[in-house]
């Protein structure tokens, strides 16, 4: 038995598999369901309680492939961690669309936040290596956002990366690729003529390293 | 009533008063003024010392501290009007005194001895004034004695001031300030050439680190395109709105020039050389730029490394270029055109300046004119 879970553990193909499997399913997302979260509500009466007391949240794909993720990151190789982030944001890009881009990219990045989150703490030895790998990452999905005329998701991918970057800046990581990716999408956002997003983005590079 | 010979005493006694009292007045200032130096010499020695830890950002901590000197280094307006203010009127008065003890005592005919009995009152009235001018000064900070302790904030961004500094690692302080290398297109812009497509250069810094030499070579994989030299200073007057003092600056962007293409190149390289006046080895980025949708940028952090092939000295604003292994494309053929006198100059088709004469050579070099902006 232990052998079994050691191989798994260190496997990138197996890894990548498991992950893949996972992200497969349709994710579901907790305002689709009835199950009642207090924090979601402003006011509850008793009826409601009652009639939904009994529901269960659906079993979460992403909440499941963050689990993974999040255990990679225990002393285990970085690139795990890596395959890790990258079949998430794949899967984010293959599920988004004009309708759901919101909702979508509230939660995958909600995800992304965690990981990032958990590389902040004091004994991971990979911090740098993480939050680079990101800053890359997030270049890359703005991009595809954009040149695919998905403003709305757009846009709350970019609150979302700007309080991580700033978080990041006050822990002294560099922010330079941030940067880099802040001033291109501004000026993709220009060309494709979303000016709102555009002077978003420059408004947080000019505020990412002002504490 | 109080009788005359006595009066002359009492005046004299209420001038000494006053002056015992302007002394104090020298002492309280030299206090104030030594809290601050000591102040404004902890956050300097900080901000030097920032620059041994170059592999954490520090770019947000280093404009706080500028930022923080600057608060220091300004003293409150109110305050320093009623001081000086105090200090005149004492002043005034004590000469007053002065002068009617001695009117007091004073009886015609006039004699060439009456010159001789006033040119004590003369000293002591030319050393009070001088006195005055030198608290004045010590206030305000902005003298040549105190320039040396403690310097205007401004030339914490000053680059080639910071390279004087002996445990500074101009590198790090430079590589903080980020700066990079940007290339915007301009379409539809037809020039004289008849190439309706042109590359704006210019140089981002996300914090405005200035006074240094220049020299910029961009270059596709066989030949070089653009090149560009040049002294960067920078002059921020006080913001227009607030009132408050720009010591430095966030997101400045310099323009070096611009060059005409005809086909899209997949990738360029930009070598960036710094000259600062306190090294003898210039700083080399080098940069890797990639097409965007109608922009190049760099993608990944530069190569930063002090290139020891070069070894250069500053003679009377002019740089001279003391040895030269291996250099950019050019180097050598211009470096008897650097000159620091805040002018950035460029060159967009480098292939031509070689087979023509010296004469027309200097045709081809042009001057960037457009002004330093934020953005």
């Amino acid at each position: 038995m232990l052998d079994k879970h050691t191989n798994y553990t260190y496997d990138s193909f197996l890894f990548v598999k498991k992950l893949q499997e996972i992200l497969s399913q349709p994710p579901c997302f907790e305002n689709n369901t009835s199950y009642l979260d207090l924090g979601q509500v402003s006011s509850i009466d008793d009826t409601k309680l009652e009639t939904t007391f009994g529901h269960i949240p659906p079993s979460d794909p992403l909440t499941k492939a963050l689990g993974y993720i999040l255990q990679s990151m225990r002393r285990k190789p970085f690139t795990l961690t890596k395959l890790g982030i990258n079949e998430l944001l794949k899967s984010y890009l293959y599920h988004i669309n004009t309708d759901n881009q919101k909702v979508f990219t509230t939660c995958y990045l909600g995800c992304i936040e965690q990981i990032f989150l958990s590389c902040l703490s004091k004994n991971y030895p990979f911090t740098n290596l993480l939050w680079e790998y990101l800053s890359r990452c997030f270049n890359t999905v703005s991009e595809y956002l954009v040149a695919h005329k998905l403003e709305q998701g757009c846009q709350v991918f970019l609150d979302k990366v700007s309080c991580m970057s700033k978080t990041a800046a006050q822990e002294g990581l560099h922010t330079s690729l941030i940067q880099y990716f802040l001033h291109n999408l501004e000026i993709w956002a220009r060309e494709e003529g979303y000016i709102e997003l555009a002077d978003n983005a420059k408004n947080y590079r000019f505020n990412i390293e002002t504490f | 009533m109080i009788t005359d010979s006595c009066y002359t005493f009492i005046i004299l006694s209420v001038a000494g008063g006053l002056l015992t009292l302007l002394g104090s007045v020298g002492t309280f200032i030299s206090i104030i003024t030594q809290r601050r130096l000591d102040k404004l010499q902890d956050i300097l020695e900080e901000f030097v010392s920032l620059s041994y830890r170059s592999e954490t950002n520090l770019t947000g901590l280093m404009y706080n501290l500028i930022e923080k000197y600057q608060m220091h280094y300004m003293f409150p307006l109110t305050p320093r009007k009623m001081i000086f203010t105090y200090i005149d009127i004492n002043i005034f008065f004590i000469l007053v005194l002065w002068a009617t003890t001695l009117l007091m005592q004073y009886e015609p005919p006039f004699s060439s001895i009456f010159i001789l009995q006033i040119a004590p009152l003369l000293i002591g009235t030319i050393a009070t004034i001088f006195f005055r001018h030198l608290l004045r000064a010590t206030i305000n900070l902005e003298n040549p004695l105190l320039n040396t302790i403690v310097p205007a904030p401004e030339k914490l961004r000053n680059l080639s001031y910071l390279s004087r500094f002996v445990n500074l690692s101009v590198k790090s302080v430079l590589k903080q300030g980020r700066p990079t290398i940007f290339l915007s297109n301009f379409r539809d812009n037809p020039n004289v050439n008849g190439t309706s497509n042109l590359f704006k250069v210019s140089l981002k810094e996300e914090l405005s680190f200035d006074n240094f030499f220049y020299y910029l070579c961009i270059s596709n994989s066989t030949n070089p395109l653009f090149i560009s030299f040049g002294d960067i200073k920078f002059h921020f007057s006080p913001d227009p709105i607030t009132k408050k003092p720009v010591p430095v600056h966030r997101n400045i962007n310099v323009p070096l020039g611009e060059f005409p293409y005809s086909r899209l190149p997949n990738q360029l390289i930009a070598h960036f050389l710094v000259f600062t006046n306190g090294e003898k080895h210039p700083l080399e980025f080098i940069y890797h730029l990639e097409p965007g949708t109608c922009f190049f940028s760099a993608k990944e952090n530069p190569q930063v490394t002090v290139n020891h092939q070069i070894l250069y000295t500053v003679e009377k604003s002019k740089l001279i270029i003391n040895e030269c292994q291996t250099c950019p494309p050019f180097f050598q053929e211009l470096s008897h055109l650097f000159r620091l006198n805040n002018n950035r100059y460029y060159i967009h088709n480098p292939g031509k300046w070689k087979s023509e004469e010296n004469k027309t050579q200097t045709n081809l070099l042009k001057l960037c004119q457009e002004k330093v902006f934020i953005d």
